[in-house]
């Protein structure tokens, strides 16, 4: 049976409540194996982040990162290897410029710059990667919803 | 001190010893054709490739109009292949700096051609040089003395009223007026070798030339429209920042992509916005606003500005071009001269100085940007 309005929206508002969503890039070689770490450790970390594996944070184009938080992602973490430790030799420092370009025009237009993460976490760093998303998310949380999550517009 | 020679030119306007040196330069061989502003049918100016001296009478290199910025039409003309024979290009500041900058992208090929820049005082949006035009007035010849002058006129641009490029950084030729005793002669001025070349050959000495006065004078007219800048970015922190005020701003958007289409700089050969990536079946439409309860349609009208803002701020020339071609006044100008400044600043960049200057996201510095980053734990 269909749901109506009214249960619809309930629906949506429960799904909704206290669930911060915050969208991770992290790299093959380093982060996303630090992720695992964390997991296969059993170290505890929050349910909000939705993690996506990319090849490496230099592929990390900018219109993901703003298509996430346009379309209502409360935050964004972007994460790789260490600095001089990139796999692809030296593409995290390209994403290091690429974001310090978000979070200005972020800045500029208003928009929370506070709400994109980029670290650095190797792929021993289990432990440092959960920490990060207990303090990533809980300094989102505070924040509070993304003002764009209900706009009409995206 | 400059390298380069006057003109002198007596008994004529600044616009037909103009002429003469675009006849002479193809009267000589020098350049095979021209690229520069020409009055076309109906008065209006755009750019034309000259070819025949006899023809430069048509030339309107002073007349404060731009249709497109010329930037663009270097781009089309020499995508496929540049030209065989020596062409000149005749630019404005900001074109010359989106040359560069092309240039820098690989989209501009340099080959068999000279850039010329020429001293601009500011241009007109369409309707006000239409009415100047038809009230029977040379808009060029008004200016210039207003300009020579130090008078700012409130009806330029906005993107002219604030610009702190009158002279172009870079070219291979300079051609200066502002700060100069204009009536009477005007400056050729070589800043690459090739530049020197092309003055030789018009069978003048390139000599050593002091130039304090134009140097005061430019120095003065860029700290005035800084001041009227800090106006414009204080207007636009006020007014259009923030969630709210800046979909306010963007609420009239149609999403025609004219803003894109003129931009000199918005330099992919296929616009991902244009790309099958946004080619979405019915289902992911109802899945967006599904999540939010309503969606406008059509989408991503937010993540185009930002993304572009995000593609070509670190080489924005500040133009204005993309809202002269806006035809439902959004304030694109004001958006992107706030982020593009910024941006620039990040990485102390200014587009359009210097051929070798590495475009921002093209290179990397080992220690830079500590803030973007967050501290290891």
């Amino acid at each position: 049976m269909p749901y109506t309005k009214d249960q619809a929206k309930k629906k949506r508002d429960e799904e909704d409540k206290d669930d911060t969503k915050i969208i991770g890039f992290f790299c093959n070689w380093c982060t996303s194996t630090a992720a695992d770490l964390a997991g296969t450790t059993r170290k505890e970390y929050p349910a909000s982040i939705r993690p996506i594996r990319v090849m490496c944070t230099g592929t990390v184009d900018p219109v993901y990162v703003l298509d996430a938080l346009v379309k209502g992602a409360d935050g964004v973490w972007v994460s790789g290897c260490d600095l001089g430790e990139c796999h692809y030799v030296n593409g995290n420092y390209k994403a290091r410029r690429r974001i310090g370009i978000i979070k200005t025009i972020l800045d500029v237009l208003g928009l929370d710059s506070g709400r994109v993460y980029l670290t650095w976490i190797s792929a021993s760093e289990g432990p440092q990667f959960a920490a990060w998303a207990k303090r990533i998310t809980e300094e989102i949380a505070k924040k509070g919803r993304n003002p764009l999550a209900d706009k009409l517009t995206t | 001190m400059a390298r380069g020679v006057f003109k002198e030119y007596k008994g004529k306007e600044l616009a037909q010893a103009l002429q003469d040196l675009w006849r002479e330069l193809l009267d000589r061989s020098v350049f095979k054709a021209i690229l520069l502003p020409m009055e076309v049918e109906g008065g209006l100016v755009a750019p034309g490739l000259l070819t025949d001296p006899d023809r430069a009478r048509e030339s309107r290199a002073l007349n404060p109009y731009m249709p497109v910025n010329t930037a663009r039409v270097l781009q089309m003309m020499t995508k496929t292949m540049p030209p065989s024979e020596s062409v000149a290009v005749v630019l404005r500041p900001c074109e010359a700096r989106a040359v560069v900058e092309l240039v820098k992208l690989k989209q501009v090929a340099q080959a068999n051609l000279t850039v010329i820049s020429i001293d601009c005082p500011g241009t007109y949006a369409l309707e006000e040089y239409r009415k100047m035009l038809d009230g029977g007035k040379d808009p060029g010849t008004l200016l210039m003395e207003r300009a020579s002058q130090g008078d700012e006129d409130e009806q330029l641009r906005e993107s002219c009223r604030i610009c702190l490029y009158p002279r172009a950084p870079w070219a291979d030729i300079r051609i200066g007026f502002l700060g100069l005793d204009y009536r009477r002669r005007f400056l050729i001025e070589a800043l690459t070798e090739s530049g020197e070349q092309v003055i030789r050959e018009l069978a003048v000495e390139v000599a050593d030339l002091p130039l304090k006065e134009r140097e005061a004078f430019l120095e003065e007219l860029r700290a005035k429209r800084k001041e009227s800048e800090q106006r414009v970015f204080k207007d636009q922190q006020e007014h259009l920042r923030g969630a709210d005020k800046l979909l306010t701003a963007l609420s009239s958007c149609i999403g025609c992509h004219n803003c894109m289409t003129v931009c000199p700089v918005c330099y992919c050969k296929e616009c991902f916005f244009k790309s099958p990536t946004f080619e979405m079946e019915a289902d992911r439409y109802m899945g967006l606003a599904k999540k939010r309860g309503a969606a406008r349609m059509p989408s991503d009208m937010l993540l185009f500005h930002v993304t572009r803002m995000a593609h070509m701020a670190t080489s924005c020339v500040q133009c204005g071009m993309c809202e002269e071609a806006c035809p439902m006044e959004v304030p694109v100008f004001r958006l992107f001269k706030a982020v593009s400044t910024q941006v620039q600043a990040l990485f102390t960049y200014e587009p359009g100085r210097d051929l070798e200057e590495e475009i921002p996201v093209a290179a990397f510095r080992e220690e830079e940007l500590e803030k973007v980053q967050e501290p290891k734990i």
